[in-house]
C-alpha cells in the first residue's frame, strides 16, 4: 500500500465511520422513548476549535437526557434531578477502540438553572466524564466507575462545572452498537444508573 | 486530545499551569545541565535562539567555555520581583529562561519587566541576556510586543520554541551511551508534550478501508 492509498482509506474509514455516528445521534435524539426520557437540549454538545487541529474534527458527541421518572419539568426547561450523557467517543487518545460512556451527572439542585445548554458547554460535561484535571475516577464495580473532585479544590472550580457533586459513568464498545440493539444496551446502562445512591 | 486543549481554558481557574511550566523546566533544563555546556544547552542556543538584538547572537557566539557552568532553578528575587525559572551562568554571561508554557501570561508585559529587573539585581558587569521559552504559535507574538520596550536596554532580550529546542537535541554531542540515553529521554519527553512540528506524514500504519463502524 502507498501512502497516499493508506491516507485515503483512513479518510474514508473516518467519513463512513461519521455517517453511521450521525445515524446512531439521529436515532437517540428522536427514536427514544417519550413517555420514560425527557431532552433538555435538542442539540448534541461538541467541541471543535479551529486553532488547534485537535478540534478540527469532532471527537466527542454528548446527549442529554433526563428520567421523567424524576420528577416534573420546571419551568426552566429542567427537571430538578439527575443529567445524563450518552457520549460517542472516537478520541484514539482516550482508549484502545471508540466508546460509549453512558453518566450520570449528580448536580444537586437545578431550578436555578437557565434553560437549554450551549454546544460550548461540551467540557462542563467532557471533564468530569473522562475524570480530567480537577476530577479523579475509582471502580465501583465491574461495570460502574465513580467520578469526583480533587480534594482541596476552591469553590469557584465547584461553580464552574455548575455545583457538579459527582458522576457515574457506565461503558460500551461503539462496534458493538447497532440499530437493532442501541435502544436496550444503552438505556437499560441509563436505567441501571439511575439505581444507585 | 480535547483534554490537552480544554486545559488551555481550565487553567485560568487554578494556578495547575505554573506547576506544569515548573516541571517542564525542572524536568528540561534540569538534565541539559548533565552536559558540558559547549556539547549541549550551546548547540541549541547557537542555532535556534533569536533576537533582533544583536547583541544577544553576539554573547551567545562569545562563549567558548570548557569549564563548569552554573544553572540555578526558580531563583527568587531579594526585592520581591519574583522567581526566575532558571539562571545560567557560563563564563561572563548570564542568561535568565523564562519557561511560558500552555496559556501564555496574560500580562506579557507585566512578567517580562519583572525578569530584567531580575537580571540587573543579579548581574554586574557581565552580559544580561533573557530568554523566553514557549511555543512555537505564542512565543514571536510575546517577542515582538516586547522587544523594544526601555527595559530590554541593557538585558539582550531573545526567545526560543520548545519546537525548536526539540529539534536542536539533535545537535548534541553525546560521548557515551548514557548521554545517549538521556537525550533519548529528552526527546521523549518533549514529544509527549506534542513539541514536534511538521515532519512529513506517517506512513507506518495499514488502514483497511472496508473495516469501518455500521451502524446499520
Amino acid at each position: 500500500m502507498t501512502l497516499g492509498e493508506n491516507l485515503h482509506n483512513a479518510f474514508d474509514v473516518v467519513f463512513k465511520t461519521m455517517q453511521s455516528i450521525e445515524k446512531l445521534i439521529l436515532k437517540l435524539q428522536n427514536e427514544i422513548d417519550d413517555e420514560c426520557y425527557y431532552k433538555p437540549t435538542e442539540r448534541f454538545l461538541r467541541y471543535g476549535s479551529e486553532k488547534d487541529y485537535r478540534g478540527w474534527v469532532n471527537w466527542s458527541f454528548i446527549l442529554l437526557y433526563q428520567r421523567k421518572a424524576d420528577g416534573d419539568i420546571m419551568g426552566n426547561g429542567w427537571i430538578n434531578a439527575p443529567v445524563y450523557a450518552v457520549e460517542i467517543n472516537v478520541d484514539p487518545e482516550n482508549t484502545t477502540e471508540p466508546i460509549i460512556y453512558i453518566a450520570r451527572y449528580n448536580f444537586g439542585d437545578t431550578s436555578t438553572w437557565a434553560s437549554g445548554v450551549s454546544p460550548a458547554s461540551h467540557n462542563i460535561f467532557y471533564n468530569p466524564l473522562h475524570a480530567q484535571y480537577y476530577f479523579v475516577e475509582k471502580k465501583l464495580d465491574d461495570s460502574t466507575t465513580i467520578i469526583m473532585y480533587k480534594d482541596g479544590l476552591p469553590d469557584k472550580v465547584k461553580s464552574a462545572f455548575w455545583n457538579l457533586k459527582y458522576v457515574y459513568r457506565k461503558e460500551l464498545k461503539l462496534a458493538n452498537i447497532n440499530a437493532g440493539n442501541y435502544k436496550a444496551q444503552i438505556f437499560s446502562a441509563i436505567e441501571d444508573l439511575s439505581k444507585l445512591k | 486530545m480535547i483534554a490537552e486543549i480544554n486545559q488551555k481554558t481550565c487553567n485560568a481557574m487554578l494556578s495547575h499551569t505554573e506547576s506544569l511550566e515548573d516541571e517542564l523546566t525542572g524536568d528540561f533544563f534540569g538534565t541539559l545541565r548533565y552536559f558540558p555546556y559547549m556539547r549541549g544547552l550551546h548547540k541549541i542556543l547557537l542555532k535556534y535562539a533569536v533576537s533582533y538584538d544583536k547583541a544577544f547572537r553576539s554573547a551567545i557566539e562569545g562563549i567558548s567555555t570548557d569549564e563548569y557552568f552554573d544553572m540555578e532553578f526558580w531563583k527568587k528575587s531579594k526585592n520581591n520581583y519574583g522567581e526566575m525559572d532558571a539562571f545560567l551562568s557560563v563564563e561572563n554571561v548570564r542568561i535568565g529562561i523564562d519557561n511560558v508554557y500552555r496559556c501564555p501570561p496574560f500580562d506579557d508585559n507585566a512578567q517580562l519587566i519583572r525578569d530584567a529587573k531580575m537580571m540587573n539585581e543579579w548581574c554586574e558587569t557581565e552580559e544580561m541576556l533573557l530568554l523566553l521559552v514557549a511555543r512555537e504559535e505564542d512565543t514571536r507574538k510575546i517577542y515582538i510586543a516586547n522587544c523594544r520596550k526601555p527595559h530590554f536596554q541593557k538585558v539582550h532580550f531573545g526567545y526560543i520554541t520548545w519546537e525548536n529546542i526539540f529539534l536542536g537535541l539533535d545537535l548534541i554531542e553525546t560521548q557515551t551511551r548514557y548521554e545517549e540515553i538521556i537525550v533519548k529521554d529528552l526527546r521523549e519527553l518533549l514529544k509527549a508534550k506534542g513539541f514536534m512540528s511538521f515532519d512529513g506524514f506517517d506512513d507506518k500504519t495499514n488502514i483497511d478501508g472496508g473495516l469501518y463502524y455500521d451502524f446499520g
